[in-house]
């Protein structure tokens, strides 16, 4: 009966009898052969978001988390987590809560020339991916600095807040951006950067050609007429050591985010306009009260 | 047989169309656009002003830095603007001149000098001067190949004559028409590398081009060592590392330069341009190309002067059959597809092409199938299905194994794949990406 049920009882006894001895001695070297680890890594990395995106300069939360440990390393580079993340990691760590990075920083694309408004240069058929067409005869658009729109950038965020659209620019959704800035370092044309979440002015152009060179590719450039500059002059001219937030260098305005006081004044004088938000240009303003006077009639 | 190399491919020759055309010169352009940067390396300085008088062949941009070229005025004229224009290497500043006065004494006139009293420095400082980039299409400062560091001996020039590119014939009739100026012009170059050893390789195509090569370095009784040597037909033969190993069977390294294995290699352009600047003092400003095509009314091998635009070009060439699909400069496997008429030739331009529909094919490209026609046609052994596939997945880990670094841009395998796939176009991304992710 026995030999029906068990037709090799040895067998059995004998793997039991070898994973109980493997088994032990397991057990028992995990006791001799201890690593100590400090448990507050495991505690400060579930304080941190668990992103990986790389933001803080570490190759991941985990890297992150056992350099605050061991290295005493500053506990508030991490953008995605801010106060929150850097308060817990303090309290953990028995430090002073020093609250997390000064601003919360927010990727914003440097460029309006969606395909409706921009001359191609080529018909392109390589690979899909900007870094490819950029490297090819700077690329298929007419504008050598502009957006490509493969979306180099849509790929590489960690947090869905990216997005193409159906002109072929990327939209940043201010509330997933946490700032990691991963869509900076995959633009090849340098056209994301990371701003001060509170300002809303920016500057939607990159390209530093003289405006004709630039009319030759888009409609919607910065042409260098330093209207925006002056404007900007008249809001600080009681204020010399400032002079002007926004100014023009080699053909393309830039603003000083350190000095911008989110006036909207530049906005208002760009004749193109170029200046986000362009809603609030005089031109756009302009076509709208025509648009509704029109559809009023 | 004829020395080659493993790999490589056999695109349809298409060189008749202009192979028995004698160099002739196109009328000297009314505006000039030049551009400072026509070489590998640092753009030149500008060394004129808006509203400046130039000669011909004077000065206009200063070389900067150890690898940089100097730029040379190519007609007489007013310096009328100093601007961004398109070129083959991106929107660039650019010399616009344009002509006034009359044409000073070309280098033809001029009292030929003697070069066999000059020292070496003084032959390279004379090469440094005039400007002379190789002629090939690299475009890479000559002076600078012709000094390597102390720690490289150098025991062999090679002269590429291989022009393995379809269309192009301007190396061929070159030889064929100054056999006895190319064969001073090696001279001149063993000099300068204080050697005495150089081979001409030549594609076994160009028989002719062979023959009065060979006629001539017999005839000349020198005492260096110049052979001619027959190559066999097949694209890249005229690729450094290929052309070094079908001649002398030598290997170099993996991402490294041939000056690693003892040899230099010149283009027969620039030999003959080395020529020109040694003994006849003259900067390169000037230029022999190939304008072919089936759309060009009247295809041939012209001189013509540096910064002329593709549209003078086509006026003076009896204008087009009709709308051309692409325009290349240089040949149809490595050359750079140009999108305006306004673009001005360069130095390291060999050739332009206007091909109709007809000749160009823009199809989307499909999934591989395996068939590694690819991996039998690259001449460096590489696996070019592979890096295009990890590339296309993101697997930059993968493609980091797969030598990537060692291509060089032939295009053999983007030419073969069934399936279109721009496969140099993946593997120079993966270049790219993998250089992007050091930094
Ligand atoms: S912003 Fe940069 S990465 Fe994104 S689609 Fe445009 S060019 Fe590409
Ligand atoms: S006003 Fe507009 S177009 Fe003029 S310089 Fe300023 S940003 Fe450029
Ligand atoms: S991988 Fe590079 S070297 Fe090989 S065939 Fe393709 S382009 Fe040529
Ligand atoms: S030639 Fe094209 S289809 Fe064939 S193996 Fe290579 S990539 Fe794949």
């Amino acid at each position: 009966m026995l030999e029906i049920l068990f037709p090799s009882l040895s067998s059995i006894v004998s793997l039991t009898a070898i994973g109980v001895a493997f088994g032990l001695i397991l057990s028992i070297s995990k006791l001799k052969l201890k690593v100590e680890k400090d448990p507050r890594i495991e505690k400060v990395l579930e304080a941190l978001p668990g992103a990986n995106c790389g933001a803080c300069g570490m190759p991941g939360c985990a890297a992150y988390a056992t350099r605050i440990v061991e290295q005493k390393f500053e506990i508030n580079l991490c953008p995605v987590g801010g106060a929150e993340s850097a308060d817990a990691i303090a309290e953990i760590m028995g430090m002073e809560k020093t609250g997390g990075a000064a601003v919360a920083l927010k990727a914003r694309v440097h460029c309006q020339g969606g395909i409706d408004v921009t001359r191609k240069k080529f018909d392109y058929s390589g690979p899909m991916e900007c870094l490819a067409a950029h490297n090819l005869m700077g690329g298929p658009k007419m504008c050598e600095y502009g957006c490509l729109g493969f979306g180099d950038c849509v790929r590489s965020c960690p947090f869905d807040a990216l997005h193409m659209d159906a002109r072929g620019i990327p939209v940043v959704d201010p509330v997933k951006c946490t700032g990691c800035g991963s869509c900076v370092r995959a633009c090849p044309r340098g056209i994301i950067s990371l701003v001060d979440g509170t300002i809303d002015v920016l500057v939607m152009c990159r390209n530093r050609e003289k405006g004709p060179v630039m009319k030759k590719g888009c409609a919607v450039g910065c042409i260098a007429c330093k209207l925006c500059e002056k404007a900007c002059r008249e809001v600080f001219k009681d204020r010399p050591e400032i002079g002007t937030a926004i100014e023009i260098r080699d053909f393309l305005a830039e603003i000083d985010y350190s000095k911008c006081i989110n006036c909207f004044k530049c906005v208002e004088v760009c004749p193109v306009p170029v200046i986000h938000p362009i809603e609030r240009s005089k031109k756009m303003q302009k076509g709208a009260a025509q648009a509704q006077a029109a559809s009023g009639e | 047989m004829s020395p080659t190399f493993r790999g490589g491919i056999h695109p349809p020759e298409s060189k008749k169309v202009t192979e028995d055309c004698e160099f002739s010169n196109l009328s000297i352009p009314s505006k000039c656009f030049i551009p400072l940067q026509q070489h590998t390396g640092a753009p030149a300085r500008p060394v004129v002003n808006i509203g400046d008088i130039v000669t011909e062949g004077q000065l206009i941009g200063a070389s900067e830095g150890p690898v940089s070229a100097n730029v040379h005025s190519s007609i007489p004229g007013k310096v009328v603007a100093i601007d961004t224009v398109p070129t083959v290497y991106h929107l660039q500043r650019a010399v616009v001149i344009e002509m006034e006065g009359s044409l000073s004494a070309s280098a033809s006139v001029r009292d030929k000098e003697d070069w066999r009293g000059m020292s070496r420095e003084e032959i390279i400082q004379r090469i440094r001067d005039a400007g002379i980039v190789g002629l090939g299409g690299a475009a890479f400062p000559t002076a600078v190949k012709l000094v390597p560091p102390p720690d490289k001996k150098i025991d062999t020039l090679i002269i590429n004559g291989a022009e393995c590119e379809p269309y192009l014939t301007v190396d061929d009739v070159l030889v064929r028409t100054f056999p006895a100026e190319i064969v001073e012009g090696i001279q001149i170059t063993l000099k300068a590398l204080g050697i005495a050893n150089a081979i001409v390789g030549i594609e076994d195509n160009k028989g002719r081009a062979l023959r009065v090569l060979s006629g001539a370095v017999k005839g000349a009784a020198i005492e260096e060592r110049i052979q001619v040597r027959g190559l066999k037909t097949k694209y890249p033969q005229g690729a450094e590392k290929q052309l070094i190993y079908s001649l002398l069977r030598r290997k170099v390294p993996s991402r490294g330069l041939p000056m690693d294995v003892g040899v230099v290699v010149q283009n027969v352009g620039t030999i003959y341009a080395i020529r020109e600047a040694v003994a006849f003092k003259k900067p390169l400003f000037e230029r022999y190309i190939t304008v072919s095509g089936d759309l060009i009314n009247r295809p041939g091998n012209y001189k013509i002067r540096l910064g002329m635009t593709v549209a003078d070009i086509v006026e003076e060439c009896g204008g087009l059959k009709g709308e051309p699909e692409k325009i290349i400069f240089g040949g149809p496997m490595c050359g750079v597809t140009v999108h305006t008429m306004d673009m001005p030739v360069v130095k390291g331009t060999s050739g332009i092409l206007f091909l109709s529909k007809k000749q160009v094919s823009v199809e989307d490209f499909g999934p591989c199938i395996k068939c590694g026609r690819c991996v039998k046609a690259c001449p460096v052994n590489l696996m070019p299905c592979d890096i295009a596939s990890a590339v296309e997945v993101g697997r930059l880990d993968l493609a980091e194994g797969l030598s990537v670094f060692d291509c060089i841009m032939c295009g053999s395998c983007s030419y073969v794949c069934p399936s279109r796939r721009p496969l140099s176009h993946f593997v120079r991304l993966s270049q790219d990406r993998l250089r992007k992710k050091k930094k």
